[in-house]
């Protein structure tokens, strides 16, 4: 996996992260900054197989007490977290680079941006005339499924799945995570998505990673927040401009795994980001029902939305 | 198998409201809900619990994205996923709707462990009313919903098509589903019959709550409102004016009819026989007459 490739430097949610191997779904950090050092650095090694007296455990994930995060899925590899130093992975024998790249890209991430203090919104985000549109939801809501849907409309993908925020005084800002968008098969064929775009993302698994035009790899204005609720309440999509607080809550349903931030000391992280998105970012619920048929529905709807508030 | 009342100071977390897909398994939810609040309306939308596991609730536990993993690798794990919910609840009984059979995984823990289930009620419907039921919530016909019942690998939220918010529920054949938890569960189980519900839901959920261990178990009164306040043609008065949230979206509604005999008196003559060549002894063990294949 690593004879053929050298070092190579990416952009990872606003950091620069070096890796030992290719990973498709990432940018690249911009070629015009050859001196830095990065910020994460991945590489091959072994690993502890389990943490001694972790401050959490599942059977995934283990959070230390020195804040080191050690996650193991056992047909793909273990990957160590340590506070300090390098990302390191040990991959399982017989493991796809492709689903190394799954696990780090979710899971991994997700820890490892917490553990970075970093503020991970459970959306997918695309940017469309110059603003970012999140869309957040728990998972099989259709976040990443609507992100296609506006790519199909002419927005750009900026992340999927993981979005991470940077807030200044006067503004919230979205930043650029992967390029691929995972989908199930039930929106890829929706979609019309050629089977060449379908990348694997685990040895028989119907879920692919899909090449979408992607947004510059950085951070741009976060101008809606859109939160999705699936349910079959109402026959057809319903989104409704939200001017209260209660439109960032629940928190455990717009933060990517929140319990985890909590482990790592994040509250005041997340109290900041979520204040500066009451202050600064229109907030919409959208009520869809499940049916497939109404996702370019929804997708109007978000568009609609966003030439209102401009 | 037990039929009797168990032991409520045991310690154990879950009570297990258990069905085969289309068996009453949402309407026994409802009188629960309106019992543990002394019988007062409810709102079939409301968020209660009782719910079935969720991918959402895999996650908040086990902190990794389920739909990274592969489905045995997930399957590998539900036993554990039970016991990190009991161990992270601050009640004494967890109320959790089940459509999966009683299944061991491939290491042979079982899915639902003993040591934490106070019991599974068990409702059990005569299949071939199951089966025009599971055509209309499937949005299937009456062959493809008959095939179904009688198919041994079959799953509910299994579609390796779409991702569904639910975690894939291994079913079995509707045979292989109640013998699975009628003689195998390893703790003590309540058998009601869905036509007992509707001959007297207030006496059938009476003996619901008091296998349970509910403080309203003796509450006669309490269990005649809450039955009341759950009746069938009131949740359905509820989805036409509401909708029903968990109403998949292809099936017209959820609460449909809610009466026993429509299989007999809609599905045809062969379908009925296969019902019952595929699920006879079971059914006649259940009390469910046979009556295809002798007229």
């Amino acid at each position: 996996m690593t004879s053929a490739f050298h070092l190579q430097d990416y952009f990872f949610h606003g950091r620069r992260l070096r890796s030992p191997f290719p990973l498709p779904s990432l940018p690249l950090w911009p070629a015009l900054d050859t001196e830095g050092r990065p910020d994460i650095t991945l590489c091959f090694g072994e690993t502890p197989a389990s943490l001694a007296n972790p401050l959490w455990s599942s059977p995934f994930v283990q959070i230390g007490r020195d804040k080191g995060a050690l996650v193991n899925i056992a047909a793909v590899g273990r990957f160590w977290l340590p506070d300090n130093g390098p990302v390191t992975i040990q991959p399982s024998q017989g493991s796809e680079p492709f689903e190394i790249e799954t696990i780090l890209l979710g899971t991994v991430a997700g820890i490892l941006l917490h553990q970075r203090s970093m503020l991970p919104l459970h959306a997918s985000c695309v940017v469309l005339d110059g603003s970012a549109i999140a869309i957040g939801g728990s998972s099989a809501s259709g976040k990443s499924a609507l992100a296609a849907a506006l790519v199909r409309r002419g927005a750009l993908l900026l992340t999927d799945d993981l979005c991470v925020l940077g807030a200044s005084k006067h503004s919230v800002h979205a930043v650029a995570g992967t390029m691929h968008a995972r989908l199930w098969p039930d929106v890829m064929d929706r979609l019309e998505i050629p089977s060449e775009l379908r990348l694997p993302t685990r040895p028989v698994h119907p879920k692919h990673a899909v090449v979408l035009p992607a947004a510059e790899a950085r951070a741009w204005p976060l101008q809606l927040l859109v939160r999705l609720g699936s349910s079959n309440l109402a026959s057809e999509p319903v989104l409704e401009r939200q001017q209260d607080l209660a439109s960032l809550f629940p928190p455990d349903t717009l933060v990517y795994q929140r319990k985890i931030g909590q482990l790592f000391g994040n509250a005041a992280t997340e109290l900041c980001g979520l204040t500066a998105l009451a202050r600064h970012v229109s907030r919409y619920s959208l009520r869809t029902t499940k049916a497939l048929g109404h996702l370019e529905q929804c997708a109007d709807l978000i568009l609609n939305a966003l030439r209102g508030e401009a | 198998m037990s039929q009797n009342g168990m032991d409520s100071t045991n310690g154990a977390l879950f009570g297990w409201l258990v069905s085969y897909p289309k068996s009453g398994n949402t309407w026994l939810r409802m009188m629960l809900r309106s019992l543990r609040q002394g019988g007062e309306p409810i709102d079939i939308n409301e968020a209660g619990d009782a719910h079935i596991l969720s991918r959402a609730e895999f996650e908040e536990h086990f902190g990794v994205e389920s739909s990274d993993l592969t489905q045995a690798e997930i399957d590998a794990v539900r036993p554990e996923l039970h016991r990190a919910i009991a161990r992270a609840s601050k009640e004494s009984l967890i109320l959790r709707k089940v459509h999966d059979r009683c299944w061991l995984t491939a290491s042979g823990d079982p899915v639902f462990a003993p040591e934490i289930s106070r019991g599974a009620v068990y409702i059990v419907r005569d299949p071939r009313d199951v089966a025009v039921s599971f055509a209309h919530h499937c949005h299937l016909d009456f062959e493809k919903s008959v095939q179904c019942i009688g198919d041994s690998t079959e799953t509910f939220a299994g579609s390796v098509k779409r991702m569904n918010s639910q975690l894939v529920q291994p079913l079995g054949s509707w045979s292989e589903h109640v013998t699975s938890w009628l003689d195998r569960a390893r703790m003590p189980v309540l058998l009601l019959r869905y036509e007992d519900m509707l001959k007297d839901p207030a006496h059938e959920l009476a003996r619901v709550a008091g296998f349970l261990g509910l403080p309203e178990a003796d509450d006669v009164e309490a269990c005649a409102k809450a039955a009341a306040a759950a009746d069938f043609s009131r949740l359905r008065q509820q989805e036409d004016e509401m909708g029903f949230r968990e109403k998949p979206a292809k099936a017209i509604r959820f609460f449909r009819q809610g009466r026993a005999g429509e299989g007999k008196e809609v599905l045809p003559p062969h379908l009925l026989q296969t019902i019952e060549a595929d699920h006879g002894a079971v059914m006649e063990r259940l009390g469910y007459r046979l009556t295809a294949n002798s007229s």
